[in-house]
């Protein structure tokens, strides 16, 4: 039997809380959202998207799947509050979110007219805690600016996904989440740069066409049923 | 008054230790104090600010009588019960005078006439409808008489004459005799401030438009400054409306110049409101990206067309339309910056062409939809491709063929290919021409 394995045995044997290991997460006091996806939802020290924070998703360009990502979060938008998009590098496609369950009329588009116009509207945003959660494009962004908005987010308890570009990911930055994105011949390819809580190296897959196609639409309102995935380490 | 015979009507402290008083005649003050700074009064703008006072009075009863030039009248026993007491509303009303920049005294007394005198003799004074209240007239001086008119200076001037300075030995003098010397209207006023005999009013009726203009002291281009003159029109537009009940979803901002022609503004409001910071947040927004062709001398704000709102009555679990506030006022913000088209919902559109399939749409509104198959991202134009090789078709071809009728027709076959990335895309041939290859959305 390897060491680790006697290891994990004696500590399961031990009764609980007399030992704490390094794997656990810190338990936040607020309860995330569910990503729709067991398997990254395991990954997550909320057990979800947390609430109140940036949320960095860095992907190489965009249209390789970002979307489906947020699709079961885009899904359960309150009536009575909005998804801000905030400069989206296309077109939003109507009948494509229409088919996902997503409710068009919460969907509310803002096209800037520079990047200081959208860090604005970035804020009102947050700041007017009508949003079930933002979504911004912004070209660029510096850490000073990062950490206005993420206090932004914490102050309103609403979460702002960032979309940034592959070099991002070196920049130093506030967000309590970071996620490298890329596109695999399944799915989604996720690899977690940062999280409130150890460091991880793990990978994990995501099936998005569980939640594009008609598979979800039976049960929109339920539970967002698991993605099929497959752990590589 | 002008000429040799002007008087002051007001001194202020600093003239008032040079011995300059009230009422003295312009020719002895300037003996007295040369240094003195004479201010012409305007009736036009006393008249103004006596309605702006009016207009504020409305929000608490619709029995508000103007007694010029400088009284307003509010009947205020049929709504004691909804304030609670008197003193309740005169704290409201000071307040609001405040916010109006207006410095006012008060006094509250059973007869019109009664709160009058005791405004001006006796500010601040409150004398509750008990028997034998009249007593706290008894020692106001005779010339309270005069105050509305009611009384001829003349004979005012024959009561003092002899002797008679206040009020209450006024009162004690016999009715006959005041009666045979031309002084019954000094009868009838008395009888109408004790409340004897009945003293009807003319109400003022609330004007069914709003337009008020502020003269800047320096024209300036600045806009602090213009903010600042904003607040304060923004205060008398919500006192007018608080007043008739209403709320405005929009309003008119003219901002003139001395040679070119005014700067127009409209302030639109998602909802109808009453709350002025909210206009000022769209005018700071809208002042903010515009730049103004000349220096502002004058600000003219006009609103009308209002509506009568819903008094909302206390709740005893919370404000539930607080939500529906928080998510119009962050609408208003964004298109008061950007303007209304670049804020916008979406709804998918009747057509099979891609580029048509879908529309902008009024945030907050639904429509009914037709779900797709498609791709979650859709490029404005479609985007010529090299060569196809490298992509795995993974579904098609669909075929895209209509719009003969308005000279936009497509002719194309769609395909979903995988990229050698492994993103997802959605691609069409163009049957019409030339046969090329296109991007047309991601799968995002």
């Amino acid at each position: 039997m390897p060491a680790a394995n006697i290891v994990s045995t004696l500590i399961e044997a031990m009764p609980p809380g007399l030992v704490w290991t390094g794997r656990r997460m810190a338990a936040s006091s607020a309860s995330g959202w569910s990503t729709g996806f067991a398997a990254l939802d395991a990954e997550l020290p909320d057990r979800g998207w947390p609430r109140g924070t940036i949320i960095e998703l860095i992907a190489a360009r965009p249209g390789i799947g970002e979307l489906g990502l947020l699709q079961p979060m885009l899904r359960q938008t309150p009536r009575k509050r909005w998804v801000s998009w905030i400069s989206p590098p296309m077109l939003p496609y109507a009948p494509a979110l229409a088919e996902a369950g997503i409710p068009l009329s919460r969907m509310m588009v803002v096209d800037t007219r520079d990047n200081a116009a959208s860090l604005w509207a970035c804020r009102q945003a947050l700041g007017s805690r009508a949003c079930h959660t933002v979504l911004a494009w912004l070209s660029r962004i510096d850490t000073s600016g990062l950490r206005r908005l993420q206090l932004a987010a914490e102050t309103s308890g609403t979460p702002l996904f960032l979309f940034r570009p592959e070099h991002a990911a070196v920049q130093a930055s506030p967000a309590a989440l970071r996620l490298q994105l890329e596109a695999n011949p399944d799915g989604l390819r996720v690899r977690i740069l940062k999280r409130r809580g150890p460091p991880t190296a793990d990978v994990v897959h995501l099936n998005l066409n569980a939640h594009t196609h008609a598979v979800d639409r039976a049960d929109p309102a339920g539970p967002a049923a698991s993605g099929h995935y497959t752990r590589c380490v | 008054m002008t000429g040799p015979r002007a008087r002051l009507l007001s001194a202020n402290a600093a003239a008032q230790a040079l011995g300059v008083r009230a009422g003295t005649s312009v020719t002895d003050a300037l003996a007295a104090a040369p240094q003195l700074e004479l201010r012409q009064c305007d009736p036009a703008l006393e008249h103004e600010a006596l309605n702006t006072l009016a207009i504020m009075a409305c929000r608490f009863t619709p029995s508000v009588s103007l007694q010029a030039p400088d009284t307003v009248l509010i009947e205020v026993l049929s709504c004691l019960k909804l304030f609670g007491n008197v003193r309740t509303i005169i704290r409201q009303a000071t307040e609001a005078c405040q916010e109006l920049g207006l410095d006012v005294v008060h006094a509250a007394a059973p007869t019109p006439l009664a709160a009058h005198w005791l405004a001006n003799y006796a500010p601040g004074l409150v004398v509750e409808p008990r028997p034998g209240w009249q007593a706290v007239l008894d020692k106001l001086p005779v010339q309270a008489l005069a105050c509305g008119a009611q009384v001829a200076e003349s004979v005012i001037d024959l009561i003092t004459g002899v002797g008679i300075d206040t009020i209450g030995r006024l009162q004690a003098l016999p009715r006959e005799g005041l009666a045979r010397r031309q002084a019954r209207s000094v009868l009838d006023t008395l009888a109408r401030a004790h409340g004897h005999t009945p003293d009807p009013r003319r109400w003022f009726t609330l004007p069914a438009r709003f337009s008020v203009h502020i003269t800047l002291p320096a024209p300036t281009q600045d806009v602090e400054p213009l903010l600042f003159a904003c607040d304060r029109l923004f205060t008398d537009l919500a006192t007018w409306l608080k007043a008739g009940h209403a709320a405005t979803d929009q309003c008119m901002l003219h901002l003139e110049h001395e040679r070119h022609p005014a700067s127009k503004f409209e302030i639109i409001a998602a909802a109808p409101t009453q709350d002025k910071r909210r206009w000022l947040t769209i005018a700071r927004e809208r002042l903010a990206v515009t730049t103004l062709a000349a220096p502002v001398e004058i600000l003219r704000l006009e609103a009308e067309g209002t509506l009568k709102i819903q008094q909302a009555s206390a709740d005893l679990f919370g404000d539930p339309t607080q939500d529906d506030e928080a998510a119009d006022h962050l609408l208003e913000r964004l298109r008061a910056r950007f303007g209304a088209q670049s804020v916008h919902a979406l709804r998918t559109w009747p057509d099979h062409r891609p580029e048509k399939a879908w529309r902008c749409a009024e945030p907050g509104t639904d429509y009914p939809t037709l779900p797709g198959k498609r791709p979650l991202w859709l490029l404005p134009q479609p985007r010529p491709l090299q060569s196809v090789e490298a992509f795995r078709i993974e579904a098609g071809p669909e075929r895209i063929e209509t719009g003969w009728w308005d000279g936009e027709e497509v002719h194309r076959d769609y395909y979903v290919a995988r990229a050698p990335d492994a993103s997802r895309l959605w691609i069409f041939r163009d049957l019409r021409t030339s046969r090329d290859w296109f991007v047309h959305g991601y799968f995002g």
